[in-house]
């Protein structure tokens, strides 16, 4: 295939950046690692000489480097990830509203840090992205029911970590109101 | 085989649930300009071809008379090695220097050094190789920090060329970037008003300078007023330059990052026929005259630092609604390869680039904004990606 047709990186930046810095936090990465993945995730292309169209969409594709970044960052840097109070939807309306998302975000997150990465990951990808189980198989290398079979685990996993967050705060708040 | 439902078409899911989904499934905030900004400076530090240092010492530019103002002194791609003075040198600093009334106009009278972009473009690209090797954010740092180092080899050739100039009349003194202004300003004692010991006030403009080039925030028009002027004019407005009488120079108010600033150093031979031959036959006046007119004419005509300020905040505004007239504007700008803001200047048509989306454009233009002006906090900033704290970006 010509090199006509490859994206360049910059290209990819400008389009996919966003979703790949969402990928990332929904992954798990701190919000001071993002940018620097973010980063490190389009250098790898620019290296590639940019993506060329084929089998994989590039927003996947993009992802699926990221993945293994973050891997490796988590893998160097051992962090113990701790939630903290940084997580930011896009244009909260107001400040009962942001409150509101970022509680939401927390919950997902936590429950989300209970899965595996490589569950973790289809499930971003798949349920909050709405990216194809086909296009998941071909960014990440495996066959498409290896990605049914962990979106399946990673949904299980997911409700029941989800599930055990809120009852465990809803038994604080009923200890809370109960003292009070 | 067709895709499950995702979580949120399934009605059995419980409300808080779906709400929670719902909103992470918005995507995150990011600054995709700067980032994209971020991301053209690493790729340009990537992709500078390697040349070896020496290869750029050796083409150093030759002393030639030169007594027009050569326009292109303003501009400061004529020597973007400053880079290099950042480097500190084994010398001492003294606390301060005695500087004639003309301590501006020198810088603009002398012949720019022709081979110094060369110099400086191949010392940052001495850098790629490492850069290559390293990660993302590292190999930025990589290059940054090489760079600095294979630039200082060319700046010590330039250092010790002014130094043996200096020493013969007992006056040893430069320390790195500092001692760049510091030489300059000696030999133009030297040649002009030997018995002058009036300095120059321009104290308190360096000292400002020296605080606002510590700024983190890349688009504060007033935060990077001084190290950009440092290149083209010592002083920062005329008025200074050629109206005050005595004053001190404070070598400390000057940080190494302004001093990085700094015009390269020159020696005796280097200087044009304005200064070391009319000068001499003239009282001891003509360099100083000279040096006001050539001065006057590298100033920015319309009322100054203020107004460029004003024209800055304008242009700034202006980026969100409309960045092809910020383009034109920043191209058209009576400041324009001049003023003491050209790297705000230039930051804003690069941003104005990437909201057109003139990616390339805006690629080759990140790429000269960072080797001309290396040490502003555009630059820092886009080297620095958001919460970045190590390397180069770590916090004092």
């Amino acid at each position: 295939m010509p090199s006509a047709d490859l994206i360049p990186a910059a290209d990819l930046f400008v389009r996919h950046a966003p979703f790949v810095a969402t990928f990332l936090r929904r992954l798990g990465s701190a919000p001071h690692d993002i940018d620097d993945l973010v980063q490190e995730t389009f250098l790898v292309v620019h290296r590639h000489g940019g993506f060329r169209p084929g089998a994989a969409k590039p927003t996947t594709w993009l992802a699926a480097i990221a993945l293994r970044l973050f891997q490796n960052h988590r893998r160097s840097t051992r962090r113990k990830h701790t939630r903290d109070s940084g997580i930011e939807p896009a244009e909260p309306v107001d400040h009962l509203a942001r409150l509101e998302a970022r509680s939401s975000l927390e919950r997902v997150e936590r429950a989300l840090l209970e899965l595996d990465t490589e569950h973790r990951a289809v499930f971003v990808l798949f349920e909050l992205q709405d990216q194809s189980c086909d296009d998941i198989a071909q960014a990440l290398e495996v066959p498409v029911g290896t990605v049914y079979s962990r979106l399946h685990h990673a949904r299980r996993k997911f409700i029941s970590a989800y599930q055990s967050l809120t009852n465990t705060r809803a038994a604080d708040a009923r200890t809370a109101g109960a003292q009070s | 085989m067709n895709d499950p439902k995702r979580f949120l078409d399934g009605s059995d899911l419980p409300d808080q649930l779906r709400k929670d989904l719902t909103v992470a499934r918005q995507p995150e905030h990011y600054e995709t300009t700067w980032g994209f900004v971020n991301f053209l400076s690493l790729t340009a530090a990537i992709d500078l071809p390697t040349q070896l240092v020496p290869d750029a010492i050796s083409s150093l530019p030759p002393a030639g008379p030169s007594s027009a103002v050569p326009q292109s002194f303003a501009q400061p791609q004529s020597f973007p090695a400053p880079q290099s003075f950042a480097q500190p040198q084994s010398f001492p600093a003294p606390q301060s220097i005695a500087a004639p009334h003309s301590i501006g106009a020198p810088t603009a009278v002398l012949p720019p050094p022709a081979a110094l972009p060369s110099a400086a473009s191949s010392s940052a690209a001495a850098s790629s190789s490492a850069a290559v090797s390293s990660t993302a954010v590292a190999s930025s740092t990589a290059a940054v920090s090489s760079t600095a180092v294979a630039s200082t080899t060319v700046s010590s050739a330039w250092s010790l060329k002014a130094l043996a100039l200096v020493v013969g009349h007992g006056s040893y003194w430069g320390a790195g970037g500092v001692g760049v202004a510091a030489t300059l300003i000696t030999a133009t004692t030297l040649l002009t008003a030997p018995s002058h010991s009036t300095a120059l006030s321009n104290s308190t403009a360096l000292s400002n300078s020296t605080a606002s080039s510590h700024s983190s925030a890349p688009s504060h028009a007033v935060s990077s007023t001084g190290s950009p002027a440092l290149p083209s004019t010592l002083a920062v407005t005329p008025d200074l330059a050629l109206d005050a009488s005595a004053a001190v120079l404070d070598l400390d108010a000057i940080s190494p990052d302004l001093a990085s600033q700094a015009a390269p150093v020159f020696g005796l031979d280097d200087l044009p026929p304005a200064l070391s031959d009319e000068s001499s036959s003239r009282r001891g006046g003509g360099a100083r005259s000279s040096a006001r007119r050539s001065l006057a004419e590298n100033t920015p005509a319309p009322g100054g630092l203020s107004d460029e300020v004003r024209e800055l905040k304008a242009l700034r505004q202006l980026l969100a609604q409309s960045p092809e007239q910020v383009l034109t504007q920043v191209q058209q700008s009576p400041f324009a390869e001049r003023g003491a803001l050209e790297p705000e200047r230039q930051a804003l048509a690069i941003e104005a680039l990437v909201r057109l989306g003139r990616t390339q454009e805006a690629g080759q233009r990140v790429a000269s904004y960072v080797a001309r002006f290396p040490n502003s906090p555009a630059a820092k900033r886009w080297r620095c990606p958001q919460g970045s704290q190590s390397g180069p970006c770590a916090q004092p």
